[in-house]
């Protein structure tokens, strides 16, 4: 071979083994991340209903606002209540809701302080028998996320571990494992992660971080492999360049 | 040889009689080729199937990858099944029968001519241009022999006293130019104001003519309208890997594309073994000299004067494939550039061009033919990009069974295609097509910017080049998919899954890897070579007579003496 075409052989191997190497390190970063299937925002709530439906006759408070403990919330007057307590039900009022045994009249309190995310009950409407509000206590949020995962994956997670949450507004929050469990379906192993955000916490109920809104999670799994350091000196690198 | 107990009652025994009678075109191909057609279609329709498809970059880097190979494909089996019809017509075998005047004592290659009642004046030119004087001497004396009265002449541009020699001691004629303008084309062109003839046959200094060429040949020129009669390139050296896989790469094309191009009239020229009509050349300024592939254009310019072109299937001539990678890179380079030159400079669709649709189409196919070659590279690709980004080309709901069952559909009735119709199957071919992408990729960027290839190798010309100048891209290629194969090997060991990018992946790499084997060989040979010329004289080479041809004994006449004949009379 000519001198000339040697210089552009070994070049040219030079300039594919960087490439390889620096490829493989992006798999290796990739095989050490898991791409949630689904993931949604929890946070502590509890849902306000009843077995008698009937007709809102009083409304004290809006959807979207904060409530105190065992504030007021809304008042039915039930016809199949008032049936039943003329029948001989005995019905005594609990921290939930206060009953007008006279009337057939319910009024429902708040049982925990937050926001009152969902209400179905509007003055004048008539409520079917089931859920009728729902109180979200703003700065419990956490997450939860669904994984499929290869039995050599989930062995990689770890309690503690770290974890990427991206809202629906792309902007993006470190989060930790603090709870795992799995359930095998129809063959395929589904691992539930639940993740505490801390900066979901501090941040108040808006319309994208309130429960159920999805998110997508990224779970970074243990690496004892020998490529861990480069790759972990890859990433770094890509992030102070700005690249990620 | 069969043995049994019946008399055999003529020159046959059954194997010959049967190879005499065969039927171009049997009914059980035309059906593998319906077959085959139908494979490609369920290719087609499973890779276009938008519930199949995967991540989309490398579905679309498939899809018009094996778009190119499906549609090329099905426009090669249009033109197989085109071509049954046998062009020697009526006319052909009447003009044939009073072709040759016998002349009692006179050898055949003295016997007069006679077409349409008039004696047609044939020369036939061997073009030389630095190749052994062996090879040269082999050929011309071939060339002598031919039936038929002609004049055989030494066109040669490397400007050999050897050669001189030898076309005074075997007693044809020799040309040699000052310049080597216009390479083989300007060297027929100016052979062409020496030699008046009505009709001139071509033929390399490798291919050995078969001394009934002109009687096949010639009567076709009955009809007015017929500028040259091409024949196959045959190979009789099919020898060694590089030479088995580029002359079996040729068979379909000169055994079953070329006769049904015949049916489009749009069979090409292919620069050796052809006979032309000397006044259709003059009639569009002599071969054309401002390609390197001056055949297909030369046929071009006929075609668009509306010449007719008839290509024999008639192996009339016995040549070499290129043996070494250095040859076959060059070869290739120069073929693939000339078709993409016709794209870009001479597109067949175009308004200007006056070609029949028929011939439109076939030249578009000659045109872009290459690009098959090129995409194979960009498929090698493909295996990576699951490898090291996890984007597949189908969905991971097409389960590997399936893939597998709807590629076979296309690849392997293309090679039992092959195998019917050609009687074998090489896998040198399909090492050869893997490979030689970055050839053809070569020569599109230089059809694309018209600048010649300049090769950067030995500066000495004793010593042979290795073949590795010519492979730098397959041998980066073959290190590419190797690290990514073992990667991918290392990933499907860590996830305990079996992935088919890495089974593509390391196939491929194998694939590669026997190309560089074969070029480590090719090597070697060299070296030894080298270290043994310098240990003792070089050794006469001496080259044997290819098989299919029976190469008459040289007569010795000294009653014709070789003249030369210089640029300008000089001498």
């Amino acid at each position: 071979m000519t001198w000339r075409n040697r210089l552009r052989l070994w070049c040219g191997l030079l300039l594919v083994v960087g490439v390889v190497a620096a490829l493989t390190l992006v798999v290796n970063q990739r095989s050490r991340q898991a791409f949630s299937s689904n993931a949604q925002v929890g946070a502590e709530l509890s849902t306000i209903g009843s077995e008698y439906g009937g007709v809102v006759v009083e409304q004290y408070a809006e959807k979207g606002d904060e409530v105190e403990l065992g504030q007021e919330l809304f008042t039915i007057s039930s016809l199949s209540l008032k049936r039943d307590l003329s029948n001989g039900l005995q019905s005594i009022s609990t921290r939930a809701y206060e009953v007008d045994a006279r009337h057939g009249r319910v009024t429902f309190l708040a049982p925990m302080a937050g926001t009152l995310t969902d209400l179905r009950a509007e003055r004048g409407t008539f409520l079917a028998a089931g859920e009728m509000a729902t109180i979200t206590d703003g700065g419990t949020q956490y997450v939860t996320a669904q994984f499929r995962l290869t039995p050599e994956q989930y062995g990689r997670i770890r309690i503690g571990g770290e974890a990427q949450v991206e809202l629906p507004s792309r902007s993006r929050m470190p989060g930790t494992v603090s709870d795992v469990s799995v359930q095998t379906s129809e063959g395929v192993a589904v691992t539930t992660v639940e993740l505490a955000v801390p900066r979901l916490e501090s941040e108040s109920l808006a319309s994208l971080n309130q429960p159920g809104s999805p998110v997508s999670v990224t779970l970074t799994l243990a690496d004892s492999g020998i490529l861990a350091g480069p790759t972990d000196s890859l990433v770094q690198f890509l992030h102070r360049v700005g690249v990620r | 040889m069969h043995h049994d107990d019946i008399l055999q009652l003529d020159r046959h025994v059954p194997s010959t009689r049967r190879a005499a009678s065969d039927q171009h075109h049997s009914p059980l191909l035309i059906v593998l080729t319906l077959l085959a057609t139908l494979g490609v279609l369920l290719y087609a329709s499973f890779l276009l199937n938008p519930n199949n498809r995967g991540d989309l970059v490398p579905w679309l880097v498939v899809v018009l990858a094996e778009g190119v190979l499906v549609v090329h494909t099905l426009l090669a089996m249009w033109t197989v099944l085109s071509g049954t019809k046998d062009p020697r017509t009526y006319a052909y075998w009447a003009a044939r029968d009073s072709l040759l005047v016998r002349r009692g004592q006179e050898p055949a290659s003295r016997w007069e001519l006679s077409l349409r009642g008039r004696r047609p004046g044939v020369e036939v030119f061997v073009t030389v241009y630095g190749e052994p004087v062996e090879t040269v001497r082999r050929t011309a004396t071939a060339a002598l022999a031919i039936h038929g009265e002609h004049r055989t002449w030494i066109l040669d541009d490397g400007r050999s006293d050897e050669i001189r020699d030898l076309a005074e001691e075997l007693g044809c004629l020799y040309l040699r130019r000052l310049s080597n303008t216009g390479a083989k084309a300007g060297n027929i062109n100016h052979a062409l104001s020496i030699a008046k003839g009505d009709f001139f046959c071509i033929f390399d200094a490798d291919f050995v003519p078969h001394p009934e060429f002109i009687e096949h040949t010639l009567p076709f020129f009955t009809d007015d309208t017929v500028a040259f009669v091409q024949t196959p390139q045959t190979y009789g050296n099919l020898s060694n890997l590089i030479s088995r896989g580029a002359g079996y790469m040729q068979t379909m094309f000169y055994r079953f594309v070329q006769p049904g191009r015949n049916h489009f009239n749009a069979a090409f020229c292919v620069g050796t073994n052809v006979m032309f009509r000397r006044s259709a050349v003059h009639e569009i300024g002599g071969i054309c000299v401002d390609s390197k592939s001056e055949d297909v254009w030369t046929s071009l310019r006929l075609h668009e004067r509306g010449w007719r072109s008839i290509y024999l299937a008639k192996s009339l001539a016995v040549g070499d494939a290129p043996e070494t990678v250095e040859a076959y890179t060059k070869q290739q380079l120069r073929w693939a550039t000339g078709g993409f030159e016709i794209w870009f400079r001479a597109n067949p669709f175009s308004p200007r061009r006056r070609l029949t649709p028929d011939q439109r189409i076939m030249y578009g196919i000659t045109s872009t033919h290459y690009l098959t070659g090129i995409v194979p590279g960009a498929l090698l690709f493909v295996p990576p990009m699951e490898i090291f980004f996890d984007l597949r080309p189908v969905n991971l709901t097409v389960g590997v069974g399936q893939w597998l069952l709807m590629y076979a559909g296309f690849y392997l009735l293309q090679v039992a295609l092959a195998f019917f119709s050609v009687g074998s199957f090489r896998w040198e071919v399909l090492m050869l097509a893997a490979v030689s992408y970055p050839i053809y990729l070569k020569a599109l960027v230089n059809a694309l910017v018209g600048r010649e290839q300049q090769w950067h190798v030995t500066g000495s010309t004793t010593r042979t080049a290795s073949p590795f100048n010519f492979m730098v891209p397959q041998v980066l290629t073959f290190v590419f998919l190797a690290l990514t194969g073992a990667v991918g090997v290392w990933q499907n060991l860590v996830t305990g899954r079996f992935t088919l990018g890495t089974a593509w992946c390391v196939t491929n790499a194998l694939v590669l890897g026997a190309f560089i084997v074969v070029a480590l060989g090719e090597s070697r040979r060299n070296r030894r070579a080298v270290r043994s010329a310098r240990r003792s004289p070089p050794p006469t080479r001496t080259v044997d007579p290819p098989v299919p041809v029976a190469v008459p004994r040289p007569r010795h006449r000294p009653d014709r003496v070789a003249r030369q004949v210089l640029d300008g009379g000089r001498a």
